[in-house]
């Protein structure tokens, strides 16, 4: 099979960049295990969250440039401000596009997340659904806020993140509560509860009669609150219109949290971006692994599948959107750092015991999220030394960067994801115009015959 | 200031400690149990977890066989849900001396051990993961001991006849009056309370932190700590125990043991002052792996889950400071015969294979001391969970709950099998420990934080390590004592939990080890933002302070008793 780019990898680099390149109109096709790191994300987009001292930055734009005077080999001075500004806006449209729309809180302006655990992160662009939090000033604005869950459900604790909430600056003089309500086994699909994770409690709650159910629960339980969290366990597909319904049924203002894995926020985010994907006329081949590639001559000349190995996938353009260890783009063996597809060129041969920190914890980045390929200023990797022509790295499979203590990880993913796509759009419009110049030189040269 | 009053009052909660403690109650002599951390938290909960027949030691030493095949009958009886009677192999590989194969029979035989002589062929449909190559194999009754349940057993049952328990309370100094002991002054690590406890008759049973006991009565008794490293393997990979027939030496034991197999050990002095920092070298570590695949070879395919070290206890005795009459067998010493200290009993080297033993003969020192003449029982009473009775199987348990929880439990599981669905639900699937499992270990077993549920219930001992059951079973922690009225920092308690997670994942951080630790990190740094709650523990309430106080606190009652000893 042929294509004029083929990615390796479906999370949000690999989406992105398979959307950009579709909406080219190249033909274009994403290699997909399964799912992707979105499945553990907060569904919210961070861009450049955390400063050097470990603060939350307000301008995450502010924050890159500071960042790349010190480490000019992050991925984002490979894309460039200019191009990570055009990125994010690029994925803001797209966003609407597909009716989950992100936002900041305000232009260029970090917010401040909630999490499971009741604690704040700094995010960049959220869906609707997720209150937003400005990181200036101390204060919320709200003066009663609840903590609620569905009895039975094991992946959010909402009285420790209660407990962890009065704790916060911004929530002194807040009164935070806690409650659990059962719900009757009607709106349960009569399912036991304490079996049922995020994606599968969301089927038994997609319905006008649980959210209703629901709706009369919450108010029962909690009287008057300014802002009710809940665990986000409403509907993978129609999240927001679910909390849209139950917002306006018990006339409460709610935001949702992501739970412990699988996080539905995340799995909505990818299950759009997939259906545009698809709608755009992109292949998707889910479940299939790449295996190997075949480099000579300083390209990439084919890749062969898991699934697929009787036919090997041919592309002008191969995108690796593997990810990093999680994910199984980057392998450690006991002595070393490789990445698996290809073995191309890794920034480390440290030792394993320089490979993390003694502390799990502790506000510092373990040295193995900083490992990755290393790339050029066109995010082409280098085998042995030696430039790959048509392979291009995004997203959490490049080196240099500190996803998880930056808060940078769906900013990398997005702005490499969409510089990649540009560039081989750029290219590809220059070999049709040399193809186009060929062929109408040659039927001058008929013509001349 | 707390005192509490008692006949015995028992320093340290290893296996020892708690096997004297049940000893005391079940002869009705009361008796109190000190401990400066949890349960199991020492030398008990850091080896392989064998249950030895005996044969290891069957050429080198038949004293200590003797011992071990007695001990070990006796624990496949009175504690049956710690013990996996699954046999053992003694392989000979290519490298080795066949004709040590006869040697060992003999020495097994003298010492009461049966053996069965089997064909490599007969050996491998046994053992299919056995190395293919052997020459030959001897079969053993050796086995499987879980050190925590076997401690968490004895102490329940000291406790069901009357006996006390106090964790987390460290001996800062003893009370001597008139040239006799008289008890202990304890300091709570976690709240910094000091607690008094006089008895009759002291027990050092704190294994090789007993030097540090006895040098507050002045008394020098040389412990020589000799590190044992060992890996525990992702799953179980055999069914046997494996052991090379020869003479004993580094790596040479793999054991199956729950849901995962264990490989060890490597033995290593080290200095006395380095007991409390000790970690598992990456030279260890290959050593482990190169002859751990002699073994089983499927083991350097296998994923390594973590790694983790102990220290063994041995004991020099008559005094000699030079290391060269180190004792591997028991020791006890009344210290009113051997120094005039009336009031003191020190009880040391030993193996957790003979706990039982080395707490009977102490318990028999010290009853007679006390004038009692009770004789022990421990050698015939069932330790609770070990009844064998089958306990009935309600329908909505599901089958791997139930299992694992009688595994674990014993008939007890039945106190929280019978809960509601809600008790029911499982928090570790890993592990299949059910939220009622959790709450029994809270309320019955004396947990109060989630690595002491880990001792008692194998939480986050699995493939994941702790990854999404730490939060659930924070939940049941935080709820439960909350219930019965005790104040937790959560947040902490589960940083503290995923740090002694990762320090065993550390060692071995590579291929699937590493692959999960960077979901963990994912998980709690990235989507939940666990280290900044740290950061608010530390500013909430001042309470990282009364935690450094406490620590200066102990630090300083040690100096200032060390000076007077002085």
């Amino acid at each position: 099979m042929k294509f004029d780019s083929l990615i390796i990898g479906g999370g949000l680099a690999g989406l992105v960049c398979g959307i950009r390149c579709a909406q080219a109109g190249l033909k274009t096709g994403i290699i997909s295990r399964g799912e992707s790191g979105l499945a553990f994300s907060s569904g919210t987009i961070d861009l450049m969250g955390t400063g050097q001292n470990r603060e939350s930055l307000i301008d995450p734009f502010k924050g890159i440039e500071w960042m790349l005077l010190k480490n000019p080999e992050h991925p984002y001075g490979k894309v460039g401000l200019d191009n990570i500004h055009q990125a994010m806006s690029w994925f803001q449209t797209l966003s609407r596009e597909i009716e989950l729309p992100y936002a900041p809180i305000a232009e260029g302006k970090n917010q401040h997340r909630i999490t499971a655990l009741g604690a704040l992160r700094p995010t960049y662009l959220s869906p609707a659904s997720m209150v937003h939090m400005p990181i200036e000033g101390k204060q919320t604005g709200f003066h009663r806020v609840a903590v609620v869950n569905i009895e039975g459900f094991r992946d959010f604790q909402p009285e420790l993140a209660r407990h962890n909430l009065r704790c916060l600056a911004e929530f002194q003089g807040v009164e935070v509560v806690s409650a659990t309500i059962k719900l009757p086994s009607e709106a349960l699909g009569n399912r036991d509860p304490g079996t049922m994770r995020s994606v599968e409690l969301s089927r038994q709650l997609d319905s006008d009669r649980a959210i209703s159910i629901l709706a009369e629960k919450l108010k029962a339980a909690i009287g008057h609150a300014d802002l009710v969290l809940l665990p986000s366990v409403l509907s993978l597909s129609n999240g927001s219109e679910r909390l849209a319904q139950l917002s306006e049924l018990s006339g409460y203002k709610i935001s949702e949290l992501a739970t412990l894995p699988p996080s539905l926020p995340g799995l909505r985010l990818s299950e759009r971006l997939q259906q545009r994907f698809h709608r755009l006329g992109g292949l998707m081949m889910s479940g299939d692994k790449a295996d190997k590639g075949i480099i000579e001559q300083g390209k990439v000349q084919s890749i062969s599948t898991h699934g697929n190995n009787q036919m090997a996938l041919i592309a002008d353009h191969i995108i690796l959107a593997s990810g990093s260890f999680m994910s199984g783009g980057l392998v450690a063996d006991r002595n070393r750092i490789r990445e698996s597809i290809f073995g191309l060129d890794v920034n480390t041969d440290s030792d394993r015991p320089q490979w993390a920190n003694q502390k799990f914890l502790n506000g510092k980045a373990h040295a193995f999220t900083g490992f990755g390929v290393v790339v050029d200023q066109y995010m082409r990797p280098r085998k042995d030394n030696e430039t790959v022509e048509n392979l291009y790295c995004i997203g959490s499979v490049l080196g240099h960067a500190q996803p998880v203590e930056e808060g940078s990880a769906g900013g990398i993913a997005i702005s490499t994801g969409w510089a990649a796509a540009e560039r081989i759009i750029q290219k590809a419009a220059i070999q049709q115009k040399t193809a186009v110049q060929k062929t109408s030189s040659q039927e001058e040269i008929h013509h001349v015959r | 200031m707390k005192t509490i009053e008692t006949d015995v009052v028992v320093i340290g909660g290893g296996a020892t400690g708690a096997g004297i403690l049940r000893d005391c109650a079940l002869r009705g002599i009361k008796a109190v149990l000190v401990e400066r951390d949890d349960i199991a938290n020492g030398t008990t909960g850091r080896n392989h977890g064998l249950l030895h027949s005996g044969a290891r030691y069957a050429v080198t030493d038949g004293h200590s066989a003797k011992e071990c095949i007695r001990e070990n009958r006796i624990l496949k009886n009175i504690a049956s849900h710690c013990v996996e009677e699954t046999d053992g192999l003694f392989l000979t590989l290519p490298e080795d001396e066949l004709s040590f194969q006869h040697k060992f029979i003999t020495a097994c035989s003298d010492a009461g051990i049966e053996t069965q002589l089997l064909t490599p062929q007969e050996a491998l449909k046994l053992e299919p993961n056995a190395n293919p190559d052997m020459l030959g194999a001897v079969r053993v009754p050796d086995g499987t001991l879980d050190p925590f349940r076997l401690t968490s057993a004895n102490i329940l049952d000291a406790v069901e006849h009357g006996a006390q328990v106090m964790t987390y309370k460290k001996v800062v100094s003893l009370i001597i009056e008139q040239g006799i002991v008289r008890g202990v002054n304890c300091i709570d690590i976690k709240t910094g309370e000091a607690v008094t406890v006089r008895a009759r008759q002291v027990v050092n049973a704190a294994g090789i932190w007993g030097q540090q006991i006895a040098e507050y009565a002045n008394l020098s008794i040389r412990m020589f700590p000799a590190k044992g490293s060992l890996l525990i393997m992702d799953y179980r990979i055999n069914s046997m125990v494996l052991n090379r027939c020869r003479k004993p030496a580094d790596a040479d034991i793999l054991v199956p043991g729950d849901t995962i197999s264990l490989i060890g050990t490597t033995s290593r002095k080290v200095p006395y002052e380095e007991i409390d920092n000790i970690k598992v070298d990456s030279d260890e570590i290959d050593v482990l792996i190169r002859e751990g695949e002699k073994l089983a070879p499927i083991l350097g395919r296998s994923r390594v889950l973590r790694a983790y070290c102990g220290v063994r206890p041995l004991i020099s005795v008559d005094g000699d400071t030079s290391g060269r009459n180190i004792s591997r067998g028991i020791v006890i010493r009344d210290h009113a015969d051997t120094d005039g200290l009336p009031g003191l009993v020190t009880v040391a080297g030993g193996k957790l294979m003979t706990y039982r033993l080395m707490a009977e003969m102490t318990t028999d020192v010290v009853s007679k001391n006390l004038e009692t003449n009770a004789c022990c029982t421990t050698a015939e009473t069932k330790l609770p969970g070990a009844s064998k009775d089958k306990i009935k199987q309600a329908a909505s348990v599901s089958v791997p709950v139930s299992i694992s929880a009688q595994y674990r439990h014993g008939e007890r599981a039945e106190q929280f099998l019978k809960g509601d669905s809600l008790s029911k639900s499982v928090v570790c699937e890993c592990e299949m420990i059910t939220r009622g499992e959790i709450e029994y270990a809270i309320e019955q077993l004396n947990a109060h934080s989630l690595v002491d549920l880990r001792r008692r219930t194998r939480l986050g001992m699995g493939p994941c390590q702790g990854e999404v059951c730490a939060c659930r079973a924070a939940d049941v922690l935080q709820e439960t004592l909350k219930k019965q009225g005790k104040e937790t920092n959560i947040a902490k308690d589960l940083n503290e939990f995923l740090q002694t997670r990762w320090k065993g994942v550390l060692p071995v951080l590579w291929g699937d080890a590493l692959r999960e630790a960077d979901f963990t990190y994912w998980t709690y740094q990235s989507l939940l933002g666990a280290s900044s709650l740290e950061d608010f523990s530390h500013n909430r309430s001042g309470q990282k302070d009364g935690i450094q106080n406490t620590a200066a606190l102990v630090e300083n009652s040690l100096a200032t008793q060390l000076e007077r000893e002085v």
